[in-house]
């Protein structure tokens, strides 16, 4: 047994090429190719996550508008509702960067408290990077900012960022607490409390109004009923239409200012046209010619070690050590090359070339797919090597004999 | 002599194992295909954008609130939904759907159709004069990519969605909620694709009186537009004029505005380099002994690697014209959803050839090195004693 694995081992040390020009060229033409083709298995999916990432991984079921802070408490207090978290949003707001003139328009979400952080656009799952310390220090005034604009403001978890107010640009500070993934949407969320809070109303003489309110619903369809026929919006309070009259209008009104989440995402998916059939038929077709190709380079190994294979079994090593033997190099040789081809395609690809965020839950999937076509190659060749041997069978016994 | 030799080696190969060379071909078709259609999948509407407008001969649009006192203007709705209406157990719903720009024209003005998109040159299908139905739907003309995200034929029906805003404080009232009403179309032609999807009704009687009855003619934010050329002289108060040039520099290829697009290209470019070149190396790593053998029975240098270069340029060429060809008609029409044009599919073609021809050029180079070897004569040559 331990001979059998010593001819293994001496096969793999021989399945090296000769010469350090030969090994790098071979290596680096491995890794371009599976990158540059992994790189289209997931490329329409990720352009799907890219438009739907805040309502496909987040855990809302509505986003209420029209109300005050009297009914937040209120509707906190329903039966059917597990929690809110209620929004002031300061639309085309610019962030800048003290040392330099780099700024980015943003929706800047203002909150009076961090908890239910989870439900909305911010949450953990979406989080590329936080430093907790920050995020949990008031002091601090922490800010969570989106991939894009972090990569466009050069700045980091820790970095100083400024968010001027008002026709004097008043420059309030913040530091970056985490970075989340929000695809194309370039928002930002921060504590509505402290320097931010007083120059906005110095300046505007009132505090902004809420703006939307993520609700996550124990029970969905009586919190749907509830959103459409029962609530009355603040801005019917403020008018005073709340006669029956009107509540047909009010109806109406709840259905137009209602968003479902779920039925929000089936209707990007259609506007996208990348809707989920095509995503996955794309992906399919990207996987059979990785397949192919992983097929092509399987089958040309084992005509390069045709030869070998037929003198070993002469020797005596059974036909299955060949399958283990494509398998164990498939794991040590090209297993880091697939790796490598991932890392490439993440950070130099999706990350530094196209300028976007491509996350591990995302990608993962596909590289794992990529792993198991790359077995599935290698045990195709590894079975035909091993029918292969049948038809030596004359010349081995003979070399025995 | 040599161009016989050419002929009957490579006709020996063939006999001696076919499936060498099918098994290569068959493999590279579905692969070179695959990383055509997404290498040019995001090029493929800049180029027919661009085309497109290309065939169009006005010099500017532009856009009125009012109908101009001369010449004639045709009346827009954008952002209007086409779709096909299903029938649910709750409520009516429009799937699949398609937001285009709707142009209106009636029959007398259909000769003003050569200025504007829907000239002879952009038609793909159908006829633009013949527009007009026998029944009550309104006859369309649609834009390729619209007419694909509706999953729509020539000849087929869909209905026209008009949403009106029907407020509780007034019609003008961003909140007021949307009433949606429907009118069938056939569809009659069907036009190049064009970036945002525009579509082209022809009005009958009935439809107007639709529009009357509904009160439509007054809410629906209907805008004129004015297909012009340069020694046109409308007299108009426009709050809206694009320029054909400006829409033409739009599209350009440029790596500040297409970066993506050219990056997804370029490494569609690369694999298929890397697979031809590594596919022609191995061939001439199987096929060195048989060309040293050769040059030692006397071949020359140039038959063999003529004789190599046709093989391989052969295998090539044939694996290029199918990939196209699958390119074309089984990945991009039928699933992306975009009109390759004949000048793309020759450019597609042109691309894998030139490819593959490059890489094989390269890894010729192979077995120039390896025929200046001087030790290979002598290694075939010698006797079993000496080696």
């Amino acid at each position: 047994m331990k001979g059998k694995f010593k001819l293994i081992w001496m096969l793999l040390k021989e399945s090296k090429l000769s010469g350090i020009n030969k090994r790098i060229g071979e290596v680096i033409g491995i890794i371009l190719m599976l990158s540059i083709l992994l790189s289209f298995t997931v490329w329409f999916r990720h352009i799907q996550h890219v438009y739907t990432v805040l309502y496909a991984e987040t855990k809302f079921d509505f986003i209420v508008k029209e109300f005050n802070e009297e009914q937040i408490a209120h509707i906190k207090s329903l039966p059917f509702v597990e929690a809110v978290f209620p929004v002031r949003i300061i639309s085309g707001r610019v962030i800048i960067q003290d040392s330099t003139t780099r700024n980015i328009p943003l929706d800047i979400y203002a909150v009076d408290s961090f908890d239910s952080r989870d439900i909305s656009f911010f949450s953990d799952h979406l989080i590329i990077k936080c430093d907790k310390k920050i995020l949990e220090n008031k002091e601090l005034n922490p800010i969570i900012i989106d991939f894009g604009t972090a990569r466009k403001l050069g700045v980091d978890t820790g970095d100083k960022v400024f968010i001027p107010f008002g026709p004097d640009q008043i420059k309030v500070p913040f530091t970056v607490a985490a970075i989340c993934d929000s695809g194309r949407e370039p928002i930002a969320l921060i504590l509505w409390q402290g320097e931010q809070r007083s120059t906005f109303t110095q300046i505007f003489g009132h505090e902004p109004i809420y703006s939307i309110m993520f609700v996550k619903a124990v029970d969905k369809e009586k919190a749907k009923e509830y959103f459409i026929y029962e609530y009355i919006p603040m801005q019917m309070i403020n008018e005073g239409l709340l006669s029956t009259d009107d509540k047909n209008g009010i109806v109406e009104f709840n259905r137009n200012m209602l968003l479902e989440r779920e039925k929000h995402l089936e209707e990007l998916y259609w506007e996208l046209r990348y809707t989920p059939p095509i995503v996955i038929a794309a992906s399919i077709l990207a996987f059979i010619a990785y397949l192919l190709v992983l097929y092509r380079e399987a089958s040309k190994k084992l005509v390069m070690r045709e030869k070998d294979f037929a003198i070993l079994y002469a020797a005596g090593m059974p036909r299955f050590y060949f399958v283990m033997y494509l398998l164990l190099e498939t794991v040590v040789i090209h297993v880091p090359l697939l790796g490598t081809a991932a890392v490439i395609v993440k950070y130099i690809v999706y990350d530094f070339l196209m300028e976007s965020y491509m996350p591990w839950y995302l990608f993962g999937w596909y590289c794992l797919g990529a792993l198991t076509l790359q077995i599935v190659a290698v045990v195709i060749n590894g079975l035909f090597a091993y029918l292969k041997t049948k038809k030596i069978d004359i010349s081995a016994q003979l070399a025995r004999e | 002599m040599s161009n016989t030799f050419i002929f009957k080696f490579i006709l020996a190969e063939w006999k001696k194992n076919p499936w060498f060379f099918i098994k290569k071909i068959l493999l590279f078709i579905p692969v070179l295909s695959i990383v055509g259609m997404f290498s040019t999948a995001a090029i493929v509407p800049v180029v027919n954008q661009k085309s497109f407008l290309n065939n169009c001969t006005y010099d500017w649009i532009a856009y009125c609130d009012e109908k101009p006192k001369s010449g004639f203007a045709f009346r827009v709705m954008e952002n209007t939904t086409v779709a096909h209406i299903l029938s649910t157990d709750n409520a009516l719903v429009y799937r699949p759907q398609t937001v285009i720009d709707l142009f209106i024209v009636d029959e007398h003005n259909l000769y003003e159709l050569e200025k504007s998109y829907f000239n002879k040159k952009n038609l793909l299908y159908g006829d633009m004069s013949r527009l007009s139905t026998s029944d009550d739907s309104v006859g369309i003309a649609l834009s390729y990519n619209a007419a694909k995200q509706l999953n729509k034929k020539l000849g087929d029906k869909a209905h026209l969605i008009i949403r009106v805003r029907q407020g509780i404080d007034s019609a003008k009232d961003s909140h007021a909620n949307l009433r949606s009403t429907y009118y069938p179309v056939t569809i009659k032609a069907i036009l190049k694709p064009f970036e945002k999807g525009i579509g082209l009704v022809l009005t009958n009687n009935k439809f107007l009186e639709f529009l009357e009855k509904h009160q439509l003619t007054h809410e629906i934010d209907y805008q004129f537009v004015i297909f012009g050329n340069s020694e046109d002289n409308h007299t108009v108060s426009a709050n809206k004029i694009v320029y054909k040039k400006a829409q033409l520099s739009d599209v350009n290829f440029s790596l500040s505005k297409n970066k993506v697009l050219l990056i997804i290209a370029a490494m569609g470019a690369v694999v298929v380099y890397l697979l031809i070149n590594r596919e022609v190396k191995f061939t001439i790593n199987r096929r060195l002994r048989t060309i040293g053998i050769l040059l030692a029975l006397g071949a020359t240098e140039q038959t063999l690697l003529k004789t190599f270069w046709i093989e391989q340029a052969f295998i090539i060429i044939v694996t290029s014209i199918v990939s196209s060809i699958v390119y074309k008609y089984l990945l991009m029409e039928p699933y992306i959803g975009e009109y390759i044009n004949i000048k793309m599919f020759v450019t597609i073609l042109l691309i894998y050839a030139a490819i593959g021809l490059l890489s094989l050029q390269i890894a010729i180079r192979k077995v120039k090195t390896a025929m200046k070897d001087p030790s290979l004569p002598d290694i075939i040559s010698s006797k079993p004693e000496e080696l």
